[in-house]
């Protein structure tokens, strides 16, 4: 039996990425998942390559009314809702003195704000299903460290760390059966980190690559399969005393700048 | 303005319960649907009902439970299913309420129903026709429509055996025995053209659905499914419906014709893009005319469709899948939501022997329900999944 047998999960950012990665790993041990993404085609293409258990639908997670027809897809697919995912995010770079305000208010906007507004969406339905339920937010290792370069992403990683916290707390309160975690990824091999590869047009990819290897003492870079690992553990029963807990998977980045 | 669910149905069964009155019949139904949804009588905010000859619909909080809720009696003829949907989902839009019973219910005499000329602004002479007596009225206008489209009686015929043959797996269906065709042509003539088994007769049964909005739907863990539009329309002028007194030299659209247009306008969609319905059908020349009236077919083309089956089960748009009125019988306050409780069957996937594919193949998506009655009054609905 799969790790995940009988749970349904909405991912957001599902179609690439982290998120992909945690859904093939999430069908892999038994769950059916929605992947909600504004990048609709292409998640609809990982859906049918997924098969039966998955579907997708369009959501932009900025948006409160976006993620009430993502929930109802979700309960109209597979009528239930017990594991949420809020993995879709941006990053941009920019200090604090030089950082866009747009770039900054997109950033609050998508890393921060869609994790509150998924929250509240999904929790109702959550809870509704009366069964053990997990939320499990993508922060990052630079939540727990700052990064002088990238002001708004550390700040809204940061800011969803605390979130998740209050969740957790809110859930175990009331008695629902629901745990919040957080996962902080250092850098993870992603389109995301392919776009920051190519910001530096005088490095090669492979210098690139090196100077973001070593702000992790392991000296590489994650595999998206190493953060859906872990989203799995959290998402899965196995975790039913784990909540409100940071888990890093960084190669020891969290603790050097 | 939130959009409403149907999240609980219940029906009773149809045709003749002589141990039941018609309000036993609708608290059986409202029992089921709130099973169905997993909520209490006691969490419903406003209720709308009605009957036509079974009394008073708010009388059964008195077996329901006396929990203070406004429940409003519903009177609009054969919309007053309708009527009652159309009331539950406004209360619902305005934020009124969040959870909403609608429920239809009745019990009628054996025979023809006996409508007086005065109550409904005619006078004395329509009735000394004979024009009072429907089944005369619809003989009239099905024998005009027939000779302007090239209708034939065979495929009248063919109507009737369609809903006989669905009605054999829809378990509330009255007359579940399929009848073959020449049966239904050579059966005892009633109104010339219609033959006693193209003719639905009064009856008996009660349905009840359950309304939430979404945010409620998702607090109780459901989508249910989507009323995507609820349109009630009277006649505008030119029109030609029962208890007409006179058909205009210059014709106009129909009540139907005004729901239609406006449900497909509220819901975004066309009648391409439906893949089941339900169409008032009190005799068979009446699903014939509706078929083009909510814009499926042009006026004659029915011929075609029925002799290819286009609206059997299997076909392009399966018309009254339960059987409709003509294998249902129609007591008058429970026939619209019948439709409605059918259609939530069929996009649950959960019709059996009747279920439906949809155009796709992958399940019905959209359903269409419309009614329709005197005096020139129609009801349309449109669910989504």
């Amino acid at each position: 039996m799969g790790r995940l047998q009988g749970k349904v999960a909405l991912i957001s950012g599902g179609a690439e990425g982290l998120g992909a990665a945690t859904a093939r790993a999430f069908v892999a041990e038994g769950a059916r998942v929605m992947l909600g993404d504004v990048q609709f085609e292409k998640a609809k293409a990982l859906a049918r390559e997924l098969g039966e258990a998955a579907d997708a639908v369009l959501l932009d997670v900025t948006l409160p009314e976006s993620w009430e027809a993502a929930v109802d897809a979700t309960l109209r697919s597979f009528g239930k809702l017990t594991i949420l995912v809020n993995n879709a995010g941006i990053s941009e770079p920019g200090a604090v003195s030089d950082v866009s305000k747009e770039a900054w208010a997109k950033t609050m906007r998508i890393n921060l704000d869609g994790v509150f507004h998924g929250t509240q969406a999904a929790l109702p339905a959550m809870v509704a299903a009366g069964e053990p339920g997990a939320i499990v937010n993508l922060a990052s290792m630079l939540a727990l460290r700052p990064g002088a370069i990238f002001a708004a992403y550390c700040a809204s990683k940061a800011a969803v760390t605390m979130l998740t916290k209050c969740t957790a707390l809110e859930c175990a309160a009331k008695g629902w059966p629901i745990r919040a975690n957080s996962v902080h990824p250092g850098a993870i091999e992603t389109p995301m980190l392919e776009r920051y590869l190519a910001l530096t047009p005088q490095l090669t990819r492979e210098e690139a690559y090196a100077g973001f290897a070593a702000s992790h003492p392991m000296g590489r870079c994650g595999k998206p399969e190493e953060i859906a690992a872990a989203c799995l553990f959290l998402a899965s029963d196995e975790a039913s005393f784990t909540t409100g807990t940071e888990l890093t998977v960084d190669g020891g980045g969290f603790f050097r700048e | 303005m939130s959009d409403v669910r149907i999240i609980g149905i219940g029906i009773h069964r149809f045709g003749r319960t002589d141990a039941k009155s018609g309000l036993d019949q609708g608290v059986f139904a409202a029992r089921a649907a709130l099973a169905d949804a997993g909520v209490a009588w006691p969490q419903i905010e406003a209720a709308y009902g009605g009957s036509s000859a079974a009394g008073n619909a708010d009388i059964m909080v008195s077996r329901l439970g006396l929990t203070g809720v406004p429940f409003i009696n519903v009177a609009n003829g054969c919309a007053t299913g309708g009527s009652a949907l159309g009331s539950a989902v406004a209360a619902i839009k305005s934020g009124q309420a969040d959870l909403a019973l609608a429920v239809g219910f009745d019990k009628h005499p054996r025979g023809s129903f006996d409508p007086k000329p005065a109550e409904w602004g005619l006078p004395d002479w329509y009735g000394e026709t004979g024009l009072m007596l429907t089944t005369q009225f619809f003989a009239l206008k099905l024998r005009r429509y027939m000779e302007m489209h090239g209708i034939t009686a065979t495929t009248l015929a063919r109507v009737a055996e369609k809903a006989f043959a669905n009605a054999v797996h829809a378990p509330h269906a009255w007359r579940r025995d399929p009848v073959d065709l020449d049966t239904i042509l050579n059966s005892a003539m009633v109104n010339d053209p219609l033959t006693k088994f193209m003719f639905c007769a009064p009856a008996e049964g009660a349905v009840a659905l359950v309304l939430a909005s979404k945010k409620k739907a998702h607090a109780l863990g459901v989508a249910g499914v989507k009323v995507a539009s609820v349109v009630i329309r009277t006649r505008p002028p030119g029109s030609f419906e029962v208890f007409a007194p006179s058909l205009d030299i210059e014709r106009g659209p129909s009540a139907t014709n005004l729901a239609s247009a406006a449900a497909y306008e509220a819901a975004g969609i066309g009648p391409d893009d439906i893949d089941v319905a339900q169409l008032q059908d009190t005799e068979s020349g009446a699903e014939i005319m509706h078929m083009a009236e909510n814009g499926f077919c042009a006026d004659g083309e029915q011929e075609a469709w029925l002799a290819e089956g286009r609206t059997r089960l299997d076909g392009v748009l399966p018309v009254n899948t339960d059987g409709g009125c003509l294998a249902c019988g129609e007591p008058i306050g429970a026939s619209g939501l019948r439709q409605i409780y059918e259609n939530v069957v069929q996009l649950r996937g959960a019709g059996e022997g009747r279920q439906v594919t949809g155009r796709k193949g992958r399940g019905p998506k959209t359903a269409y329900s419309h009614v329709y009655g005197a005096p020139g009054l129609s009801a349309v609905a449109i669910l989504e999944r």
